[in-house]
């Protein structure tokens, strides 16, 4: 096999590139580069297309060779909406490459959905397509070693690669203005040495540009074999922490339900995961009364209703809504929240005795990920994130 | 995480994990910075000035060491520290804000701007009645007027210091290992030999000579590679490697110094592919957060003198124009530029 299997699944110790990648990537994707087993392979799911020769080879595999070949394409972008997984795909294909040392820097940035003012705490929305080229560029070189520059030129950047393997990742592509700029400055430092991985929610206006890159579409789960073996790989990696989902696992599901759940969340894994958490905390009966919305219509709707169910229980409900607001405000800092940060967190609002019920209701709703049972290592979904700081706003 | 004003226990307890050896400041995420800001914010908006110059205080390892001293929060609560000591007409405390200045000024590469801190720090220090220390400040010059190409100026303030400073101060292994750097640069490698040797013998009597240690080790290392002993100069340089990296992640700068003298001593031995694995590790370690750029086109220049000697013309000539681009940034002097840029690329 060219990528051995397993390849990418433990997690990368970044050591003493922590504090670069997490302020720059930002705190949710330096987790995924960090955590073990982030990532199941379902058949159908990775539309990466391949020459012929390779096309035995599973998506992940057909990325690598992509990315490793010397006539390979120099970019690699993976569309989806919301929800599909394009963080977690990049991040997987990151681990295998690095870990196999065939790349030496991993360089890029995340296009933030805020900004935190660090001395006062105070959290200003972007607007989409706030992030720009210019500060997407300042990141670049202040990850090189290189002073701040203010010419559209990336000369400074490109010789600074010169020698070195590395790929770099603009991870949510559409929340950055003047797309065709970033890919007219990006060009020209791709080569056999040096490649993009790009998430993005759409290709639509980059059709110059993806027709040199290898473009990857996640699709949605379709099959009652990929469902089932999506949600085996959910429960094994959230049990601990949702211990209401293993008496739900147990009972086989149904011909009808697997439908039901399929048709319900468009297969979109994020609304699979969401939906799921809540039937196995409630019954089957909560898939029935779900509206019909869907992707982020329904993504909306269903942290909108857990965001009420966190008003209506109580002082630890309240105490989880503000947990979340902290928790996303450090996201978007680019900072990791431990089990201290939370104490501390805690302890200052004088929330130190709501803090593990408010933990429980938010694991419970799959609103709050935990990847580290002993010195804890909380996150939310970006998604959440977003919603989160709006909810804050109102 | 907001700390209450006076919460200086945690702060202290920030700071120890900060500056723990196998963490250092580079390996921890962001949030761990939050209460600093969050506590400087308060101060100023209460202009509380006694509370800022407190908190610079509370900073010195950090500011001493060399791994992160380019965090733009970092630079505010310096800024922040010198105007309230300013304000509270602390001399001593603005010589040594002052003189720290200078020092993060210096590893960058800013040697003007070095110079005019340190000189900053001499006049405060006087004023305030510490003549030990204004000596020390004025020493600093010596390093600054060198990399500015005045070895004259700086000899004059090495030997003026010499002249100042007892011959058992173990501090005096400081201004022999400036006079060793002077007496390379003219040529006299035997006679820098020498400095070096007795400045080592000096600095390991001090309190906590791991780092200092490791900085001339890696000098005698380059002057013995210079006169073609190369196991001594390789055990020099591991030596070196070894002190450093019993304080990991708290002195990248010094680790990355020490590899570039490891590897520009292969490449005098056309050990190439050796050099550039050492050069690689001391880009790594560099490149983040520290803004050395004094380094950075050093580490240029040898990848680019590697790239010549494998005749790969056009990545040697990126690595130059790189290397030519920081040097420019630092306004270093035209002809001490050519004449210490030939040298680094093994041109006549």
């Amino acid at each position: 096999m060219f990528v051995p299997q397993g390849c990418g699944q433990q997690g990368l110790d970044l050591s003493q590139q922590r504090l670069a990648i997490s302020g720059t990537l930002g705190a949710y994707f330096a987790g995924l580069l960090e955590r073990d087993h982030i990532y199941v392979d379902l058949a159908g799911q990775v539309d990466a297309p391949a020459p012929p020769s390779l096309a035995h080879l599973p998506p992940l595999e057909r990325m690598a060779w992509a990315l490793n070949h010397p006539r390979g394409p120099r970019a690699l972008v993976i569309a989806a909406e919301g929800g599909m997984g394009k963080s977690t795909l990049a991040a997987q294909l990151l681990r295998c490459l690095l870990a196999q040392h065939d790349f030496d820097w991993l360089l890029g940035d995340s296009a933030k959905q805020a900004r935190v003012d660090v001395a006062s705490g105070t959290v200003y929305p972007l607007q989409p397509g706030f992030w720009s080229v210019d500060s997407c560029f300042a990141h670049l070189r202040s990850q090189l070693g290189l002073p701040p520059g203010n010419s559209s030129s990336t000369r400074d950047i490109a010789d600074r690669l010169i020698g070195r393997r590395t790929v770099i990742v603009i991870d949510n592509m559409e929340s950055i203005a003047a797309r065709d700029e970033l890919l007219r400055r990006l060009g020209p430092l791709l080569g056999r040495d040096v490649r993009a991985v790009i998430t993005t929610r759409t290709v639509a206006g980059l059709r110059t540009f993806t027709q040199r890159a290898m473009v990857v579409h996640l699709q949605p789960i379709v099959g009652a074999d990929e469902l089932g073996e999506f949600l085996r790989w959910h429960v094994e990696q959230y049990s601990s922490i949702q211990p209401f989902m293993r008496s739900t696992a147990e009972q086989a599901m149904s011909s009808a339900q697997q439908v039901e759940l399929l048709a319900r969340t468009g297969g979109i894994p994020l609304l699979i995961q969401l939906v799921y958490t809540t039937v196995a905390r409630l019954s089957w009966s909560y898939l029935e009364a779900l509206p019909r919305l869907y992707g982020s219509e329904l993504l909306d709707f269903l942290y909108a209703e857990r965001w009420q169910e966190l008003a209506a229980a109580g002082p630890a409900g309240t105490c989880a809504q503000e947990l979340l607001f902290a928790v996303a405000k450090a996201q978007v800092q680019g900072v990791r929240v431990n089990a201290r940060h939370l104490q501390e967190w805690a302890a200052h609002g004088h929330t130190l005795a709501l803090l593990p019920a408010a933990i429980d209701l938010l694991s419970e709703r799959f609103l709050l990920i935990n990847s580290d049972r002993d010195a804890g290592d909380f996150s939310l979904f970006p998604s959440l994130v977003a919603f989160v700081l709006a909810a804050q706003q109102e | 995480m907001a700390p209450d004003a006076t919460d200086w226990e945690a702060l202290a307890a920030l700071m120890d994990r900060l500056a723990e050896p196998g963490v250092g400041p580079s390996g921890v995420a962001a949030e761990e910075w939050q209460p600093l800001a969050q506590a400087l914010d308060s101060f100023v908006a209460a202009q509380n000035w006694a509370e800022i110059v407190h908190l610079r205080l509370l900073l010195v390892p950090l500011f001493g060491r060399d791994s992160v001293t380019g965090l733009p929060l970092l630079r505010r609560i310096d800024d922040c520290a010198l105007e309230a000591a300013g304000r509270l007409g602390r001399h001593a405390d603005l010589g040594h804000f002052w003189g720290a200045r200078g020092h993060n000024l210096h590893r960058q590469g800013f040697h003007k701007d070095a110079l005019a801190a340190f000189q900053s720090s001499v006049r405060h220090y006087t004023e305030a009645g510490e003549p030990e220390p204004a000596l020390r400040s004025y020493y600093m010059q010596a390093l600054c007027r060198r990399a500015l190409g005045d070895a004259a100026g700086a000899l004059e303030i090495v030997e003026t210091v010499l002249a100042q400073t007892p011959q058992e101060d173990a501090w005096r292994g400081n201004p022999l290992q400036v006079r060793a750097w002077l007496q390379r640069d003219a040529g006299d490698l035997a006679g820098a030999e020498i400095s070096l040797k007795n400045a080592l013998a000096l600095q390991a009597a001090t309190a906590d000579p791991d780092i200092l240690v490791a900085g001339t080790l890696a000098d005698l290392g380059e002057v013995i590679s210079l006169q073609r002993r190369g196991a001594e100069a390789v055990a020099c340089f591991e030596d070196s490697l070894a002190g450093i990296r019993r304080h990991r992640g708290q002195y990248n700068r010094q680790e990355a110094r020490t590899l570039l003298k490891y590897a520009e001593h292969l490449l005098r031995d056309r050990r190439l592919d050796e050099a550039k694995t050492l050069l690689d590790a001391a880009d790594d370690l560099i490149r983040a957060h520290g803004e050395y750029y004094d380094l950075m086109w050093r580490l240029e220049a040898a990848y680019s003198r590697i790239y010549l000697q494998r005749g790969q013309f056009a990545p040697a000539l990126s690595k130059l124009r790189s290397t030519l681009r920081y040097r420019r940034l630092l306004q270093l002097p035209m002809r001490h530029r050519l004449r210490l840029l030939r040298k680094r690329l093994g041109l006549p």
